[in-house]
Order: C-alpha cells, then structure tokens, then sequence
C-alpha cells in the first residue's frame, strides 16, 4: 500500500491507497506548525486497522522550505563570491518591485546573506571560461576560519561565469569539504549551471539557507516514519511535480519550494488522465489564496522564471500562478470609494466574520454564507460552526459605503473574487495564447468547488470536474506522481546540421548524470525514462521556447526548427523563419516511475438517471438579487447512475459545490462532472 | 468635478475591467520583453505599456515600468493628435512619434500607439514606450548631454501613421532605420514592440465583446474618477500653505554654473500647484526638460506622497496645475536639447517637490537620493572587432543610494525617482560586448550620515578590451544629495578614466562621446543618499553594523559619528568596534532604526 501526506499551513492531510493507486482511506488533522513530523505521526498511527498490506512508500508534499523563507528562519549562510562581485545578491538587478516604486521612503528586508558574510575570492574566469586568474587554494584558509569563527551553517559559492566553467567552484568545494566536512556546501554551477549571476547567485543561496534546516526536518521525518513502520520509505514532491529522495530533497532544498502546490497540479493530471480529459486547468482555492495551473494535452507547464521574497528561483517549476484569493479575503473600499476584495485574509483567526471569533471584516466565506451557497449554521471542520446573521452584518457594514445593501454586498465581493480568479486563469491561457473555451477546469481545495462553476462561465469553460476528496487533493496527487529530476548545461551554438554533434555530446553527459542518479534511488532500467528538450529563440532574443527533441533520422534539424516556428508563432503572435535559431540550453529530465496504474475509483455503471434525494433545501442567490429555493444533496448520493439538474448544492465533509441552474451533474468514477448550460 | 459621485457605474463590473486591463499591459510588456532583441529591452526592460482613453488619459500601466514613461504618454499622443485628426484614424492604423517639442519625452523613447477600435468606433489606445539604443546624433547610444541643439541629439521622427489600415509605410521605416546605429536590432525591438500594441488591442477586444464598448468606456472613466477622488481626499489632508524649495543639477561642464530648480509648491484644499519661476535659464546642454518631463517629475511627487498603494492613472494627476516659464529648464524653447532631462532633472524636479513638503508632512519625506540614473553608454567600433561584437553598443544604468526617511536608511544600490530599468547581467555584458567587469559592488563611506543613513550606490570598474567609445550620464559630483533634519548629505560621484601610459584622469558627470583605447579603466561611482536626522543621534548598534558590513570605514564613523572605533581580532563579525564617545551627549530620543 502507499500512503501520501500533505502538510498545508493549516491541515495535515492523507490518503491511504493500494498498490494500484485505488483510495482505501484519507484523515485530516491540524498542523503543528512548530513540528510537522507529529501531524503525520498522528495520521499514521490513527490508521490501525485500514493497512492491511505492507507499506512500501510514503509520498510527502511540504511547506517547510517556502515557510522558512516567508519566515526567514533558515540558516546563516556564508557566500564565496568572485572578487568585487560581492553585492550582486543585494543589488538584484537594480528595478524597484511595482510596491516600492511610488513609495516616497520605500524599505526592503535585508538580503538573506549579510555583507560581513559575502566573503570574496581572488579569481576570475572569463565569458568563455578561460581562466583568467588562476584560483589559490590557499585564499580558501581566511573564509574557513570565518565560517568557524561565526558558527556559520552552510556556506554558498557563486563565481562569475561559473556556468560555463566549474572548475573554481568545485575546487572551493573540495578544500571546504576537507577543511570543514560538517558544512554543507552548495555550488551554483551544481544547483543552477545557467548565464546571469544575479539569478544563480540568488537561486543558489536559497539552497544554502534552506540545507541544515530541510534536511534536519527530513531526519526528523524519517525517524518518525520508521518508529510507526520500518519498511517504509519517505519520498518527497519537488516543485516540479515530481518526486525525490529524501537525500536528494536534504541537499537541493530549493527544488521543494512549491511541493505541496505542485501535487495538487499532479493529481488533477491523474483526474484529467483517468477520464481521457485532454486539456485541463487546475484550480486550487483554499483559505488565503488560490493556485491555477494549465496542463495542455494534460501535462503541467513549467516555468523557470520565479521568485519568492523578490528572490528569484530559476529552477523548472510547475508553473502555478498563485493569487491572493481565499475563503478568507477581505472586502473593503478605498478612498476614492472603489470596491476591493484581497489580497489581505482574515486568516484562521479572527477568520471571517461568521466564524464569530472577533472578525467584523466581511470575507468571501461571509458573502458565500450570505448567499446561501454556505448554510447558516453548516459546520467547517469540527470546530466552527457558520453564522449567517453575523455575516450579513459586515457585508451591510461595507455595503454603506457602497449604497448596497447586505446581499448585493455579499454579490458584489463574490462576483468581484471570482473576475479575480478568472483573471488569474485568463493569464494563465489566453496570455499564452491559449482558448480556455478548450479547457476542462479541474476544481479542489476547500473552497474550489463553491466558485468553480462561476470561473467556468467567466472563461467559457464547459466543463468542471471535482475530485473524490476535494479538500485532500494534494495528498491524493502526491500518490500519483513518478520521480522527477532535471538537468540542464548550456549550449550555446546556432541550431544547423552541424550542431548534432555537440548535441549528442551534451545529451550523453546528462543522461549520464541521470541515469546514475535513478540508480542510486533504486532505479531498475525498465522503470527509468529519459526525455530530451532544447531551448531554443531566434537569435538575438532573450527568452527561450522549451522544444521537445524530435526522433532522429532525416532532417531532424529541420523538423526541430519547424517546431520552434510554430511555437514562436503559437506563443507571441509571429514567427520569423529566416532569422537563425540559438540552441541556448540543452535539457535532460529523468524519470523513475513509480508503479501505480491509473485508475482510482470505481469503474462507470449504466446510467439509469435515477434522481438522488435532496437532504434538505435553502435559499441560494444564483442572480443578483435573486434566491432560488434550491436543494442540498449529499455527496454520497451522487453517482454514475444518477442525473441532477440545477440549481443544487452538494456538500461533503471538506467541501461544498455549487451547481447552477441549468447545469447538469453526474459522476463518473467517484469524481462528479458538471456541465454548463 | 466635484466630490460627490455622479451616477457611477456598477462598482463591480469596474473593478472586473480594471483588473483586466492592468493584466492587458503585463501581458503587453511580456510579449515586447520576450521577443525584443537589444539587451536594453530583453535583460533590462527599458520600456513601459500602456491603455489610455479616447481623451488620451493614461488608465493603466504596467505595474513596474517606468514612471517617466507612463505619465509622459497623454503628453505625447496629445501631440500626435493635434497632427493626425483623430476623426481620420482606421482600425489598422499605428502611430509613432518621438519628438520632444510635439509632447514627447527624448528622442531615444520613441512611442508607438495603436488606436482600439471595436464596431467601428475608438475605445482606447494600446501604447508602448520604449527607449531605442540609439537614433543616431553624434554619438553611439545618442545619451551625449554636451550638445547645442536637438538637431545633434539624433533623429526627430514627427507623428507619422507607420500602419496605414494595417499595412506598413517601409518608406518611413525605411528612413528611420537607415539614421540608426544597428538597424537590424532596432528592427527587431520594432516588430516587439507592435507585438505589444497588438497583445494590448486583443484584450480590450475582449472586454469590449463581453462587456459592450460603452461599459468598458464608461469604466476607464469611472476608474480616472475614484483615482482622482483619492487623490484630492489625499491633497486636502496637506495644510494648506506655500513652500519652497530648491535644488541644483550638476552643470553640463564642469566650468558651468549647476542648474537651480527652484519650486513653489501650493496647496490650497485639495489641489496642489507648483510654480518653477526662479528656475535656472535653459542650458545649452541636453539638461532641459520639456513639458511632458516636468509634469511627470511633479507627477511621481505627488504620488508617492499622496497615494502611492493604489495603481497610478492620469485620475491622480487631475488636481495638479504647473507653471514652467518658458526658456527655462524646465521649458525650453526650439530647438534646445533635452536628452537627459528624461531621467536627471525630472528627478530632481521631484525631490525639489517633496523637499518642499518635507515640513508640512513631518516624517513622510526622505532625504534627497543620488537623484541619477547613472547612464554609462559604450560603444565598440563599428569596423573592427569581431562579430556580433562590431559596432555594438552598451547602455547601462547604474543603483544609487537612496535617501534617509525617519523610519528607515535609505536603500542601497536601487534605481530611483523616475527611472526603473534593470541592470544587464555582468555575465551576459562580457559576452555580447569587449570589456572586462573588474568590480561592480557598494560604495564605502559614500550614505549620508545621520541617525538614519543615506543609502549607498554602486561602483563599477571597467577594462575596455578594444577601443571604445564612452558617454557618461549622471549626476551629483557638484552638489551633494541633500540631507534632512540634521541628516548629512550624501558622498559625492566621481568617474575618472585610466589611459594605459597616462595619469588618472577625471570625467565630469556628463561627457562628450569619448574615444578611449583599448586597455582604459574607467572608473564609474554615483553618489550617495542624504542622512536624515543628527547623526550623532544613530544607534550605537547601527554604527556596529556599519563597520562590520563594511558600509562605513573606522575613519568616518569616528568624523562623523563621533564614536570611539578601536581594533579586536578576537571579534567574530568584523575587527572594528565601535564605542560610545568619553562625553556620551545622551539626548537621542528617536529611536534609530537599523
């Protein structure tokens, strides 16, 4: 059997499946935020008699390293830099972010690694990594003895134009490893080997910061893990929506910082597989934010262009747009009398106003309450229990500023979050040159399913699918996902025949790096899979289009530059094909998969139509100004033999769905299918 | 307009259609970024996108573009209106221009304006500014201030339809290109810059079929109201009264005079007007800014003390009137030369208007920045070197010290006032251009002393691997960056060059295009930001710091801050330490901030 953990800022979930990826069970406890390993110790122990078979594998999405740095409670780190280019990680690249540049007395954090502990060395490489002063092994004692001096953790080195020759930097690396064995040192030809020294630098000192506390965490996971079961093996999501050793995890933190986000993206793509969904859009909307991600012909995007705290991680990236719109955003109106609903969350507490925990702000659960898409008195977990009087009360409190009253107050923040959310996918799309008209949405999260259908109408979506567990879909998603890991090294030379050979050089070092990687996990040839891309642009250009290789044989030059053409066209309205293409970076990602066969729920029956019964009914605004008297089902009367219209509303236990009027819904291998009218 | 709301559109669907068109120019700069092909557009993104109304009111811009491009834009496609009759534009039609005396900026921005039309009517404008790295004139990068007319400053492109109902007039281009350095790379940033246009059009399409063009109109105005509404609350929570204040630009030679800014600033209810009578005569020198440049430096004053969370719009700059006099600095008559105006003196006309609130607001001002964008302009000989290399040319801006506020030192090495632009990577400068980067770090001793310090700026040093050609652009050697409430000015530039074989040799903050050897370092320092507060108020903990983060040697801290430094191996963080002086003056009650 096989077990997922998510450990989300506020619920510990999991899921218990078998060994052909079916779910047997899934738990939800609170997160010790102080020590995440006991939420899952209670998880596990709390299984008792569902395991009936061995545990072989424990798949783990987390937040511990994306915490650490929102906290900045990672390590001190001492960085080796070139000399004279010691304030490159706090110069960035000079811009102020957009919410400094009107700021009359703007302020910044300080940069996570202090100046005293940007220690230079004297060497120097050049753009074409001659050496151009040789590196003196010797000038390696004065930093050594500051590490020791300061009780400095984990040390970082980023030389100039270390991309294209690691020669210094893996000899800085050697001397530490000799002198200081119990430092972890990161190497940013290792964990970024591309051209820009801000970017490496930043990506690399991230790592750094984040090794003695992850990879403590990992431990401390582990031991918790064996205490319940000592078969059990701990793997962990990357933010590239795969899965890694715990090893590996303990030495490149950084490749964790969007773990728990990206299973979510996994399992949606295990939905949209499992019901032949060729082009989906995942949505993931919890309390304070919400996650959107396209996966075209169902695969993820992926992106290397991101930042956390203004620092950039250009690392392939599951390519999730995070917004600030939760269950918990805040209404409110600005000065000039414009009605605003976010970024700012009421949080857990006071949480929003219905809670009846202090909050007098209204927030999106407020107006879903209001609006009867919630009911007055509904429980959220086993703690709150939802007050619609209090809500309406600070929807009218806003709503005076408005010259609206309670429930078109409660319309308006709800309409206003949804335009937000759609915008979000609307980037995420038809900003790509992409039609979300083609698109199936795949809604989870607590609050997904209530705004869902919205979004969908919005966007032209026609399609919405929900998840058997929408509010552990991320614990589910991390059962679904192989091991992952990519590689990358320059290149560099303009795409002609004659390329190819250099090409296959590149290609062989790291699939190499790959292939030995897999092994050293476990690995058997039969479950290891190597996939080839190149970036490529016109030359002259800055970013890149990720190109999958094509098959060798004929002109495969050729047909690799067709490609590009038309992804150039696809993605930027124009293509140019008599300007030369740049092979900028050859890339490798090795695959280790991992045995689950598709396939969770329980296979369609006959459709009979038969209509389910309502639990009971309510009072739902579908249109402004509006209530439907509107039936409430529960989840668990809806299945493949059933046929439902709307209006109606469908709770279970981790959340809610809105079905409006007019559309249809019926479910289909344990997740329910809505399709708009 | 008065205060009280007219029938004002639904609220909802406003903000729906706010927040679409402030994603059409991200997505529209994206498309520009992503396919250009000068590093100034594709590393640094010198170029900002915007939509701007049937009237010519900016409505959205892009979130981190660059101020002076943004509110400069109304200015310039007023000029583009007042020659092209708006009654005779087509769908398909794309305008350009990039002359200073018919609204624009300098001649470098050249703006490109798509007009919206959807059904038939106008709804909007789709346009991108973006700075060419060179329009001829007499130097590569046309950056030289020391010029004595626009004409040398490069090519004056007057208002032209480049798209006629959607086909190109290559005769124009054509013409353009051919008084252009790199014609083939500035054709490149040419199509990404229509890119954008189009990217921008194609949303406001959408909103206008989902919506109606009339909704989406009425929004756009209905946006510029509230903007103006919070502007105005903002205004009338100033006292009302007159201030002054002056400032100087450093002189365009060395043997000029600087250059005098002096602002009146009135507030009067809930509008400002600001009266630059007494300013210094227009300069023979590129130091002049035209109208469009000097509403856009009061412009970003106002904002940022006004309301500078919510996202700026021509709404925020209705309350503002402005008196430049004619043939002054701040209004030249043709044909005076105006390239650096863009960026230096619209900066400085900022901080001459917050330097005037600095009392009627206490603790909301801060001390003066190195107030530059810090412009170093290299070109490589156009015959010799080797490829790509030939010819290239190299504009970098450089990160100043910001200025001191009551409750933070000023940052250190960022872009400020009307500039925003990236740096190049040092990586990607060595490969595409023949110089060796010998240092590019933080400025000692260079932040403003006070209890809270002055940021610093970058020193760059660079080796010229071929001949080159150089052109500085900066500002403060001077005049330092003032202070504040006690706080001390900040260091002042310095840029020199070493000839192989010859003594070191200072440059003004402004040169001449420089033909300089192979061999050559120059030497490239701005200044640092004013202190703010008396320094000898400054947190012991603060100066600690200092010292051991190497912002500040033993020396300075001992002139300026009066403290005991004395040495200690032993110390884990740094040699120096730093102790209260024999006479401790114990009279600090604000606490310093560090």
């Amino acid at each position: 059997m096989r077990i997922g953990i998510d450990i989300g800022g506020t619920f510990t979930d999991l899921v218990l499946a078998d060994d052909n990826g079916a779910v047997v069970a899934s738990a939800k406890t609170s997160t010790d935020s102080l020590r995440p390993e006991r939420s899952v110790s209670a998880l596990l122990h709390g299984l008792q008699g569902r395991v009936k078979d061995r545990v072989g594998y424990l798949a783990h999405g987390t937040t511990v390293a994306t915490n650490a740095v929102l906290q900045r409670s990672g390590s001190r780190v001492a960085l080796i830099c070139t000399e004279g280019f010691r304030d490159v990680l706090e110069l960035g690249r000079l811009a102020r972010a957009p919410e400094l540049l009107y700021q009359a007395a703007p302020a910044m954090p300080p940069p996570l690694v202090r100046r005293r502990d940007r220690l230079e060395i004297r060497e120097r490489i050049d753009h074409a990594g001659n050496v151009v002063r040789a590196f003196d092994p010797g000038a390696i004692e004065a930093a050594v003895s500051v590490v020791q001096k300061r009780g400095i953790k984990s040390v970082a080195v980023s030389l100039l134009h270390a991309c294209v020759n690691r020669e210094h930097e893996l000899a800085i690396r050697r001397s530490l490893a000799s002198r200081l064995p119990e430092i972890p040192v990161s190497i940013s030809s290792e964990v970024l080997p591309e051209v820009g020294e801000f970017e490496r630098t930043s990506t690399t000192v991230l790592n750094a910061y984040l090794v003695p506390l992850v990879s403590d965490y990992v431990r401390r996971l582990e031991a918790a893990v064996h205490l319940w079961n000592e078969e059990t093996l701990v793997w962990v999501m990357q933010s590239n929506g795969g899965m890694t050793s715990a090893d590996r995890a303990s030495r490149f933190p950084v490749t964790l910082l969007l773990s728990g986000p990206s299973a979510g993206v996994v399992g949606g793509q295990s939905v949209a597989a499992e019901l032949a969904v060729d082009d989906a859009i995942t949505l993931d909307m919890g309390g304070t934010s919400c996650d959107v991600c396209l996966l075209p012909g169902n695969v993820p995007s992926i992106s290397s262009d991101r930042q956390i705290l203004e620092l950039p991680v250009r690392l392939p990236t599951v390519d999730i747009l995070t917004i600030g719109a939760g269950g918990g955003s805040v209404a409110w109106v600005d000065s000039g009398g414009a009605f605003h609903v976010g970024p700012r969350s009421a949080g857990g507490t006071p949480g929003p106003a219905c809670y009846g925990r202090g909050g007098t702000e209204p927030t999106v659960t407020d107006a879903d309450l209001v609006l009867g898409v919630l009911g007055d008195g509904q429980k959220l977990g086993d703690e709150v229990a939802l007050d619609a009087g209090l809500a309406r009360r600070a929807c009218e409190l806003v709503g005076k500023k408005l010259g609206l009253d309670g429930p078109d107050t409660a319309w308006g923040i709800r309409k206003i979050i949804n335009a937000a959310m759609a915008a979000a996918v609307r980037a995420i799309t038809v900003g790509k040159g992409y039609d979300p008209r083609e698109f199936t949405l795949i809604a989870f999260g607590g609050a997904g399913p209530m705004h869902a259908a919205d979004i969908a109408a919005e966007l032209g979506i026609a399609s919405v699918i929900i998840p058997p567990i929408p509010g552990c879909h991320s614990a589910y998603g991390l059962l679904m996902s192989d091991v992952a890991h990519d590689y990358v090294t320059p290149c560099g030379r303009e795409l002609t025949l004659e390329v190819q050979a250099k090409l296959d050089e590149l290609f062989g070092a790291l699939e190499a790096n790959a292939v030995s990687d897999l092994k050293a996990e476990g690995f058997p040839a039969r479950h290891r899979r190597v996939r080839r891309t190149v970036d490529l642009r016109y030359a002259g250009q800055q970013a890149t289009v990720n190109v999958p290789l094509p098959a060798r044989g004929g002109d495969w030059v050729g047909r690799l530059g067709r490609r590009f053409h038309a992804l150039h066209q696809h993605l930027y309205g124009f293509q140019a094909p008599t300007e030369p293409i740049e092979v900028v970076n050859v890339r490798v990602r090795g695959t280790g998969r991992i045995n689950h066969s598709a396939g969770g729920g329980v296979a369609s029956g006959a459709r009979s139509g038969r209509a389910p019964k309502p639990s009971r009914s309510r009072q739902v605004m579908f249109e402004r100004n509006e209530y439907v008297t509107t039936p409430v089902f529960a989840r668990s009367e809806i299945d493949a033999t059933t046929a439902l219209r709307g209006p109606a509303i469908v709770e279970q236990d981790d959340s809610t769905l809105v079905v409006p009027p007019g559309a249809s819904l019926a479910g289909d291998r344990g997740h329910l299918l809505l399709r708009l009218a | 307009m008065s205060n009280q709301p007219k029938a004002r559109m639904d609220p909802i669907t406003q903000s729906v259609i706010h927040y679409g068109l402030i994603g059409a120019v991200a997505e529209m700069k994206a498309v520009v970024v992503r396919t250009a092909y000068s590093n100034l557009w594709k590393h640094a993104g010198d170029l900002s996108c915007g939509i701007l109304t049937p009237e010519g009111e900016i409505v959205a811009q892009g979130e981190a573009d660059i101020p002076v491009h943004l509110s400069s834009m109304p200015y310039s496609l007023r000029g583009i209106l007042s020659k092209i009759d708006p009654g005779l534009l087509r769908p398909g039609d794309v305008l350009l221009q990039n002359d200073p005396y018919q609204g624009n900026n300098h001649l470098p921005d050249l703006i490109m304006v798509r007009p919206i039309f959807y059904k038939g009517g106008l709804v909007a404008y789709a346009a991108v500014r973006g700075h060419y790295v060179d329009v001829g004139g007499m130097g590569p990068g046309s950056y030289s201030v020391l010029t004595d007319d626009i004409y040398a400053e490069g090519l004056r492109i007057p208002p032209v339809r480049i798209f006629k109902a959607g086909k190109l007039d290559r005769d124009v281009l054509e013409m353009l290109l051919a008084n252009m350095r790199n014609p083939r790379e500035r054709l490149g940033d040419f199509h990404s810059q229509m890119a954008g246009c189009l990217a921008g059009e194609r949303r406001v399409h959408a909103y206008c079929g989902k919506y109606g063009p009339d909704t989406v109109m009425a929004a756009m105005a209905s946006i510029l109201d509230d903007a103006e509404r919070r502007t105005r609350v903002a205004i009338a929570g100033i006292p009302d009264g007159e201030y002054r204040f002056e400032d100087f630009c450093d002189g365009v030679r060395p043997e000029d005079g600087p250059i005098k800014i002096a602002g009146k600033v009135t507030v009067r209810a809930d509008e400002v007007e600001v009266d630059f009578s007494g300013s210094s005569d227009q300069v023979r020198g590129g130091m002049n800014a035209p109208p469009a440049v000097t509403a856009s430096g009061v412009y970003y004053a106002i904002k940022c003390l006004t309301d500078p969370g919510a996202p700026p719009n021509s709404g925020c700059y209705r309350p503002i009137r402005i008196h430049a006099p004619l043939g002054s600095v701040v209004n030249p008559e043709f044909p005076g030369p105006v390239v650096a105006a863009n960026i230096e003196t619209s900066t400085r006309i900022a901080e001459v208007v917050t330097g005037a609130l600095a009392g009627a607001l206490p603790g909301r001002v801060a001390a003066a920045s190195s107030g530059t964008s810090g412009a170093l302009v290299l070109g490589a000989d156009a015959r010799q070197g080797n490829g790509s290399r030939r010819g290239a040319i190299m504009v970098e801006a450089h990160g100043v010290g910001h200025g001191a506020s009551a409750a933070s030192d000023g940052l250190n090495g960022r872009r400020v006032g009307l500039g925003n632009m990236s740096n190049t990577p040092n990586e990607v400068l060595e490969a595409t251009f023949p110089i060796t980067i010998l240092r590019y770090e933080l400025t000692r001793d260079a932040g403003g002393p006070g209890r809270c310090r002055g940021g610093t700026g970058l020193t760059r040093e660079v080796r010229f691997d071929e001949d080159l050609t150089a052109t500085v652009v900066a500002d403060r050697v001077q005049v330092a960056p003032y202070g504040l409430h006690g706080g001390l000015g900040g260091g002042k530039a310095q840029f020199w060059v070493e000839i192989p074989g010859h003594e070191r040799q200072a440059i003004h903050s402004r040169s001449a295009p420089l033909r300089l050897p192979k061999g050559t370092v120059l030497h490239f320092q701005v200044a640092g930001g004013g202190g703010y507060g008396r320094p000898e108020d400054r947190a012991l903990e603060c100066i600690q710091d200092d010292l051991d983060d190497g912002y500040l040697s033993p020396e300075m801290a001992r002139k300026h801050y009066g403290v005991r430094v004395t040495r200690d191996e032993s110390r884990p963080d740094g040699q120096w330490v730093a102790s209260a002086p024999v006479s401790a003056d114990s009279s600090s009650h604000e606490p310093s901030p560090c």
